[in-house]
C-alpha cells in the first residue's frame, strides 16, 4: 500500500491525489475508434462492478498505478476569499493496495451486511474523450448514475461526474490510471458511499 | 418518560428508538439543556471566521468575535425566521438574510433593515432584534461546545471526571485538533444507537467488523471473527457523571489504521511518551498508547487511536446525520496528519468500511422498533452488571474488563435522569447518588421499580 508513481502529465496535491482536470485546455479526441475503445472500457467496468467481479475489475480495468479519489466539498459562498481552511474532505484516496483491501473484505465471506447480496446498476453517460498531449493517454469525462438495491426496502441512488485518465498499458489495452470524483451531494442521503463509483 | 430506563437491571425500553413523544422530549430536555459540540477553535482562527452547526434540530452560526471570544447564534432571521447563513464555513463581516435583506453583524446585532426609515417609521426596535444568542459557548482544550441552558453547569464541570481521561489526548500530548471539513451522511437510525455504541461497545468489534479486521490488517486484526477474546486485564470501561463514558483497550493505539501508517504513528508516539510519562505518570502514559472509544453525552463520539471524532445530529427518530472529522495531534507534521485523515475516512468516514458495518446494525435496531410488539420489549445492557465499582486511582465508575457494558449503563442512567427532570436543579440532586445507583445495580436482581 505504498505511494504510487504518478505520470508527469498528471498534477497531484500533497496527499498524492490528482487535481481537477481542466478539460477546456485539452484537445477533444475526434478519433471515433479511440472514443469507442474508451466507451467499451467504461461499459466493461460497469458490468464487472455490477456483477461483483471485483478482482476482474482490478485485473482488467485498473492500471497498477491507479489513484482513486472521491472528495466531498464543504459549502462555501461563491465569493468567499478570506477563509482559507481546506474545503475538500477525501472520502476515498486509495491506491491499488487499498482498493485491493476493500475487495478482500468483500471476498472474506465475513462481511455480514452484504448478505443477502446487494444489487447494483451503473449507468454511464455523457462520455467525452480528450487528448492530454501524452502519447497513449486520454482524459475522459463521464456522468454516472449508480443505484444500490439492498434488502427489501433500501434503494439508494448516487449521481456524480467522473474525471478519468486512461492509458494504454504495455499489454495493449486501455487501463484506468486515475479517477477523481467531486461528489455533488454534500450530505450523503444514501447512508454511505461504500461502493465503487 | 419514567419507564424508559431501568437502572437497577441495566435495561432500556425499545421505545427510545422510535416514539415521537420521546424524540420531542429529547429536543427539550437533552439537546436544549446539555453541552453540545460545535467546532474546533482552529477552524475559526480569525475575527469574522464562522462555521454553521446543529444543536439538536436547531441550526446555529458560531462566530469568532473581534475580541477573539466565540459566540453562537440561532441561524434564523428575527423578522420572519428565514435562514440567514446557507454555507458551512467562511469569513463574514455581516450576515444578510436572503428574504428581505436584514443584516446582522458578527456580534449578532441587527445593523440594518432595508428602507427602515420609510417603512417602519422609527417603530422597529433594532436593539431587541439581534440574533438569538446561545447562552453558553465554551472551549475545552480548543474543542468548542455550546449550551442553550444558562442553568447548566460549566463545560468544565459538565465534563467532570471524564476530563482525567480526555486530557490524555486533548492535553498531555500537546493538544489535539480536527482536520476538516467533516464528511456528512444521513444514517437511517436513532441518534442514540451510534452514541451508545461508541460510549462502550468493544463487544461488537470482533464480530461486526470481522471482514474489515481480516482484510484491513492493523493491530486489532487478531479479533476478527471473534477468533480471540482480549486477555484479562486488557482494558477498562469507565462511566462518569452526566452520561459520559469510555472504553480503553491497552496498547493498541493505532487501532484500525493499516500497518505502514500504524508503525509511523507508533514511532511518533514513542518519541513523545517519556515526557508524558514524566508529567502525567506511567498509568496515563499507557492510555496515550491505548485505543480509547468514548462519547461525550449526548451525541459526540471519538476513537482515540483510530483518530475519529463524530457528532450524531438528530433529524428525526429514525434519521441521524453523521459528521466525521479526523482528530490528530497538533504538533504532528502535516504529511502525517493528512495520512491519518485519509486513513480515518477510509475506515470510519462516509465510505469507511468499518463505518458501514456499524451503520447497518444501528439502522436495523432503530427501524425494527417501529414494530408495535417489538418496542414493548427491553434492550439489554447487563454485561458486567454487579461488578461496577469505584477505584481509588481512577475517576468515575469502573468496569474492570476490556469488554462490558458499564458505560452503556452510565450513559442511559443519565439519559433517564435528564428526560425526567424539569430543570438542571432537579438533576443536580443525582450528583450524590449516581455512583451508588450504578455500583448497586444488578446486585439484587429484583431491586428497583423499573418496568417488568
Amino acid at each position: 500500500m505504498g505511494q504510487s508513481t504518478v505520470a508527469a502529465s498528471v498534477s497531484t496535491d500533497s496527499r498524492h491525489a490528482p487535481l481537477p482536470l481542466e478539460f477546456g485546455k485539452f484537445e477533444p479526441c475526434i478519433d471515433d475508434t479511440a472514443c469507442r475503445e474508451v466507451e467499451r472500457l467504461l461499459h466493461r467496468e460497469a458490468r464487472l462492478l455490477d456483477t461483483e467481479q471485483f478482482s476482474e475489475w482490478i485485473e482488467q480495468v485498473l492500471d497498477p498505478t491507479i489513484r482513486y479519489v472521491v472528495v466531498s466539498r464543504q459549502l462555501r459562498y461563491r465569493k468567499e476569499r478570506r477563509y482559507e481552511a481546506p474545503s475538500e474532505v477525501y472520502i476515498f484516496n486509495d491506491d491499488l493496495g487499498f482498493l485491493k483491501a476493500r475487495v478482500a473484505q468483500f471476498e472474506s465471506g465475513m462481511q455480514w451486511r452484504t448478505d443477502p447480496p446487494e444489487r447494483y446498476r451503473r449507468l454511464v453517460s455523457n462520455l467525452e474523450v480528450f487528448r492530454t498531449g501524452v502519447k497513449d493517454e486520454l482524459a475522459v469525462r463521464s456522468n454516472l448514475l449508480a443505484q444500490r438495491s439492498r434488502r427489501a426496502y433500501e434503494v439508494d441512488q448516487f449521481v456524480c461526474c467522473r474525471e478519468d485518465i486512461v492509458r494504454r498499458c504495455p499489454a495493449g489495452t486501455m487501463r484506468l490510471v486515475q479517477r477523481r470524483i467531486d461528489f455533488d451531494e454534500r450530505s450523503i442521503a444514501g447512508r454511505n458511499l461504500l461502493l465503487f463509483l | 418518560m419514567s419507564a424508559l430506563i431501568d437502572v437497577p437491571r441495566g435495561l432500556q425500553s425499545a421505545r427510545i428508538y422510535h416514539d415521537s413523544d420521546v424524540f420531542e422530549t429529547e429536543m427539550e430536555r437533552v439537546f436544549a439543556r446539555c453541552w453540545l459540540f460545535l467546532t474546533h477553535e482552529n477552524a475559526i482562527p480569525n475575527p469574522g471566521d464562522f462555521v454553521t452547526a446543529r444543536m439538536g434540530m436547531d441550526e446555529v452560526i458560531v462566530v469568532r468575535q473581534k475580541d477573539r471570544s466565540i459566540k453562537a447564534f440561532l441561524n434564523a432571521c428575527r423578522h420572519r425566521g428565514a435562514r440567514i447563513c446557507p454555507v458551512e464555513a467562511g469569513n463574514a463581516r455581516s450576515f444578510v438574510c436572503n428574504y428581505h435583506g436584514w443584516s446582522y453583524g458578527a456580534d449578532g446585532a441587527l445593523n440594518s433593515v432595508p428602507f427602515e426609515k420609510e417603512l417602519y417609521k422609527g417603530r422597529l426596535d433594532k436593539s431587541s432584534h439581534g440574533l438569538r444568542e446561545v447562552a453558553g459557548v465554551s472551549s475545552y482544550h480548543g474543542f468548542v461546545y455550546g449550551c442553550f441552558d444558562p442553568a447548566a453547569p460549566s463545560l468544565t464541570d459538565y465534563l467532570g471526571e471524564a476530563r482525567w481521561y480526555l486530557d490524555i489526548w486533548m492535553e498531555a500530548n500537546g493538544g489535539a485538533e480536527l482536520i476538516g471539513p467533516p464528511s456528512r451522511s444521513m444514517v437511517h437510525c436513532n441518534w442514540k444507537a451510534p452514541s451508545e455504541n461508541f460510549v462502550g461497545d468493544a463487544y461488537h468489534v470482533g464480530w461486526t467488523h470481522a471482514a474489515a479486521l481480516k482484510a484491513g490488517g492493523g493491530l486489532l486484526a487478531p479479533m476478527s471473527g471473534n477468533a480471540g477474546l482480549p486477555p484479562e486485564g486488557a482494558g477498562l470501561q469507565v462511566a462518569t457523571r452526566y452520561g459520559h463514558g469510555l472504553g480503553i483497550l491497552y496498547d493498541t493505539n493505532p487501532g484500525a489504521h493499516d500497518m505502514p501508517l500504524a508503525n509511523d504513528i507508533l514511532a511518533w508516539q514513542a518519541k513523545k511518551r517519556p515526557a508524558i510519562e514524566k508529567a502525567y505518570g506511567a498509568l496515563r502514559a499507557r492510555y496515550y498508547g491505548s485505543h480509547i472509544n468514548g462519547s461525550v453525552f449526548p451525541n459526540n463520539t471519538y476513537l482515540w487511536g483510530s483518530n475519529l471524532f463524530k457528532v450524531w445530529q438528530p433529524h428525526g427518530p429514525n434519521r441521524t446525520e453523521c459528521f466525521t472529522w479526523a482528530i490528530v495531534e497538533q504538533d504532528m507534521p502535516t504529511d502525517l496528519k493528512q495520512r491519518i485523515a485519509d486513513s480515518m475516512h477510509r475506515t470510519f468516514g462516509t465510505a469507511g468500511y468499518w463505518e458501514a458495518d456499524d451503520n447497518d446494525n444501528m439502522e436495523s435496531e432503530s427501524q425494527l422498533s417501529r414494530g408495535y410488539m417489538t418496542r414493548q420489549g427491553f434492550m439489554n445492557a447487563q454485561m458486567g452488571i454487579g461488578g461496577d465499582r469505584e477505584d481509588p486511582e481512577l475517576p468515575g465508575i469502573v468496569g474492570e474488563s476490556a469488554i462490558g457494558e458499564t458505560s452503556y449503563r452510565g450513559y442511559f442512567r443519565f439519559y433517564g435522569e435528564t428526560m425526567n427532570a424539569a430543570t438542571w436543579a432537579d438533576m443536580r440532586r443525582g450528583d450524590s447518588t449516581w455512583k451508588r445507583e450504578l455500583t448497586e445495580a444488578g446486585v439484587a436482581p429484583d431491586a428497583g421499580h423499573g418496568p417488568a
